[in-house]
């Protein structure tokens, strides 16, 4: 969650295993700092388990403070250290008072839950370590300034947002946590709204920040041109300011505008093509209103992974016609895939190999690396996307039989 | 380069960046293939050298050239003397099985009548040549390139062993046996794997020119001016009486058919066996020409394959690839990329080519600068020989050498992207530089 923060150190107070998880999870297209291509893991042997690693980790943070002299260090507890009762707070407000550098520790042993719950925990911690602790510089500050509050692999979509934004005369202060450096995230407490962009782990961070620095939020998503409208409304309507509302109401016509007119001509191919959704978490539904504008037909939704916030927000945003395949198997998925006639598969994550090993067309939007698919740029993207791989032979190809199955293959060249 | 964003440049007078290579690298290349023999350059000294450069840059293997120097005095009064001098010289000194007497350009020019020349040798040392194969051909470098310079030098080849074996050659014909006729786009490791496919059916391979053999690197120790491997002389006699020929790359077909229209055999025309459908067809083939399988690992091979297409895939979704290579390499690459789906495949060849056809519309004949332009328009992926990789950096596009020279690179020579499993390895080398980019530069 933390590691776009790309100018601090990240160091995992864990076994050698720990770290695998995380390190080079970045996503591709993240600007990358100094030091985040480092993964820093204590590495922990038995010995150090039966007698205790508090001397090894501060001996750590004191190498990696003098070698790299980062902004700042985080550490990461894990269960082992966790289970060993390692006193991490003492280790690094020792190392924070000895090696002038802060040190902030973070909870988020496996167990303690869901990757959700490690989000929050880093959003607890950045509240309490982080935010705030810049100055306010008079000179750095316009009235529009915002912070965007984002999910895991926040990056690529918060860079596509802060461009949208600044065209209309917004600034974004920090990304959290997205591609940005500890000193802007320091400084987020002088942003006039947060936006909370799709995510449910961080709404306690936004809670805080309102309850102590009186920064108001709100939730919104950029994708589809629908949900920019409502997400920017919100925005406008939040700053109370005639001319900036004149504004983004202006850009918001002129890029509808643009992006319908693409989406008859341009993108005309992709009407009616039938879609089958297999993808985890927000992917499930933040897409949804997007795919539906671009004139996809999506026949069946598998809402695996899928709490009832999740499932409440894939039913408002779906037309009658769509299946939803609850605690769906991939058998499942594929019947309905064949029964309904799909053409396409939109997988993520763990999802990716079932289309894969059927030969089914399909994108998946974890791949999909050369940027999100935020704002009305975001939205083409998607649709350009979607044809290419529609049109990509391959799927053909790998449907061909093999030369042991025919005696000829005739003129096919 | 201080050029002017957007702004159309002039047609350009002349080439700049130039991709063309000299005709008689590709002749000389193509005796390399073969066991024993030796090609003699007629031109000025520094021609022979830098053909014998660049070659040993490329493959990093000794190349076996010999040079008759033309001098002022050759100019003025003819060379037929000096030819006869270096061709009796090299007969008797290295007692080679092939001797090729190359012309260059400069001899066009002055009208040495070189043909002549080595037909008055042979006329007069008929007994040196009982054993052995004397060939004469101009390979001028104002025209064609290494691709058409090769392939010349093949049909020469057959030419002379079709009318050196006389009655013999309308033999019967050895059904377990084929030809294969490589063109030059493909690597020694190409021609070792094609070999290896063959073979394991059951059938014998006479391949000409063999590079597998003979530029891979062996070690062979001790001093020779003359090739170390290769198809050796009398094996390649026995090529009229296959049943069949696999002829890889369009400038190689006239070679095939000169074989089917002299001999009666059959042949079948490849591009390059790279990707899919022609790794298919040439499975085919090799089952109907065996009657047997094959043996299973090529079934595994294909299902990797199609996987690896899958894995990738989406690497190459909307790309714009721009390549810059010789006429049948660049069909064999395109077909490659387009069983995948790119957005657009653009690029140049050296000179007019009948591969042109295969290709599609927004190929031409031009230069590495031709390239640079065509790669301002979203370039996703570059492919070009070593004097492009410069270019490609300063323009931020991915860079994937190919062609011919390629230098600072080790083993590019045996490399291998035929097959199944050579496409595969194709696939995920391409994929991999495509995503490069988002790594570098975003």
């Amino acid at each position: 969650m933390l590691l776009p923060i790309t100018d601090a150190a990240h160091l995992v107070h864990g076994t050698p295993g720990c770290l695998q998880n995380s390190w080079g999870m970045l996503e591709a297209g993240a600007t990358g700092g100094p030091l985040s291509s480092h993964g820093f893991s204590m590495g922990l042997t038995e010995m150090d388990i039966i007698h205790g690693g508090q001397k090894k980790l501060l001996e750590a943070i004191r190498y990696i403070a003098i070698t790299y002299q980062p902004p700042c260090i985080f550490v990461y507890e894990t269960c082992i250290t966790f289970l060993t009762s390692e006193d991490l707070e003492a280790v690094c407000v020792q190392a924070e008072d000895e090696y002038k550098v802060p040190v902030i520790p973070i909870h988020n042993a496996g167990f303690i839950g869901s990757g959700n719950m490690g989000n929050r925990q880093a959003g607890e911690a950045l509240f309490n370590k982080v935010i705030g602790t810049a100055g306010i510089r008079g000179e750095q500050q316009t009235p529009y300034d915002v912070n965007l509050i984002g999910d895991f692999r926040f990056s690529r979509e918060g860079r596509k947002i802060e461009a949208m934004l600044s065209s209309v005369g917004i600034r974004v202060i920090s990304q959290i946590a997205g591609d940005c450096s500890l000193e802007e995230l320091r400084s987020a407490h002088l942003a006039k709204l947060n936006i909370l962009i799709c995510t449910r782990s961080m709404v306690t961070l936004a809670r805080r920040m309102r309850d102590s620095f009186g920064i108001p939020y709100f939730e919104g998503s950029f994708c589809g041109t629908r949900e920019i409208r409502f997400s920017l409304s919100q925005l406008s309507y939040h700053f109370q300011n005639a001319e900036l509302d004149q504004r983004i109401h202006r850009y918001m016509r002129r890029e509808e505008e643009l992006l319908h007119k693409e989406i008859l001509r341009r993108y005309k191919p992709l009407k009616g093509k039938r879609i089958v959704l297999f993808t985890d978490g927000i992917e499930s539904w933040i897409y949804i209103p997007l795919l539906v504008e671009l004139g996809l037909r999506i026949v069946a939704i598998g809402t695996n992974q899928n709490g009832q916030e999740d499932l409440s927000r894939i039913k408002e945003r779906i037309r009658e016609d769509t299946v939803l395949i609850h605690r769906s198997s991939e058998a499942q998925i594929l019947e309905a895939y064949r029964v309904r006639k799909a053409e396409l598969m939109i997988v993520s994550g763990r999802n990716a190999f079932v289309p894969l090993k059927e030969k089914l067309p399909f994108i998946n939007i974890d791949e999909a690396l050369h940027g999100g698919y935020a704002g009305y740029e975001g939205a083409r993207r998607l649709a350009q996307d979607l044809l290419d791989t529609l049109e990509q032979p391959v799927w053909s190809m790998i449907r061909r039989s093999s030369p042991w199955e025919v005696e000829s293959y005739g003129s096919s060249e | 380069m201080a050029r002017v964003n957007n702004e159309i440049p002039p047609a350009k007078p002349w080439p700049i960046n130039p991709l063309r290579v000299s005709q008689a690298v590709g002749g000389v290349l193509a005796l390399q293939g073969i066991y024993r023999s030796v090609p003699v350059l007629h031109g000025a000294e520094g021609c022979t050298e830098s053909v014998k450069q660049s070659l040993a840059r490329h493959f990093r293997e000794p190349i076996s050239v010999q040079n008759i120097a033309i001098h002022e005095q050759n100019l003025i009064f003819g060379g037929s003397q000096s030819i006869h001098d270096m061709l009796q010289h090299v007969t008797s000194e290295y007692q080679p099985d092939v001797i090729a007497l190359i012309g260059t350009s400069l001899t066009e020019v002055v009208g040495e009548d070189l043909l002549g020349a080595v037909e008055a040798y042979y006329k007069l040392h008929k007994e040196r040549f009982h054993d052995r194969l004397l060939l004469g051909l101009y390979l001028p470098d104002y025209e064609g390139s290494l691709e058409s310079g090769y392939a010349q030098t093949v049909y020469c080849v057959l030419q002379k062993l079709l009318r050196s074996s006389g009655r013999r050659s309308r033999s019967r014909k050895r059904t377990s046996r084929i030809n294969l006729l490589p063109g030059s786009h493909l690597t020694p490791g190409d021609v070792m794997e094609l070999k290896e496919m063959i073979a394991s059916f059951g059938i014998e391979v006479i391949v000409l020119p063999d590079l597998s053999s003979s530029l891979t690197g062996h070690l062979m120790t001790g001093y020779t001016p003359l090739t170390r491997g290769g198809v050796p002389l009398d094996y390649l006699r026995e090529l009229p009486s296959s049943a069949y020929t696999i002829v890889i790359g369009r400038s190689m077909e006239p070679c095939a058919r000169l074989l089917e229209e002299e001999l009666g055999i059959p042949y079948r025309l490849f591009h390059g066996v790279t990707g899919l459908c022609e790794s298919d067809e040439l499975i085919l083939l090799l089952r109907r020409l065996s009657g047997n399988e094959g043996p299973n690992k090529y079934r595994w091979q294909r299902q990797f394959l199609l996987d690896c297409m899958l894995d990738t895939r989406s690497a190459f979704r909307g790309r714009h690839v721009v390549a810059a290579l010789e006429g049948d390499h660049l069909v064999s690459v395109f077909q490659t990329f387009k069983e995948m789906g790119i957005r657009r495949f653009s690029g140049v060849v050296p000179v007019q080519s009948p591969a042109l056809e295969l290709l599609p519309p927004g190929i031409s004949v031009g230069d590495l600068d031709d390239l640079e332009r065509l790669a301002m328009d979203e370039g996703d992926l570059w492919i070009s020989n070593s004097y492009g990789a410069e270019r490609a950096e300063q323009q931020h596009t991915p860079y994937l050498p190919a062609g011919f020279p390629v230098f600072n690179r080790f083993g590019s020579p045996a490399t291998t992207s035929v097959g199944y499993r050579g496409t595969a390895e194709l696939l995920c080398l391409y994929a991999n530089t495509l995503i490069s980019k988002e790594r570098m530069y975003l």
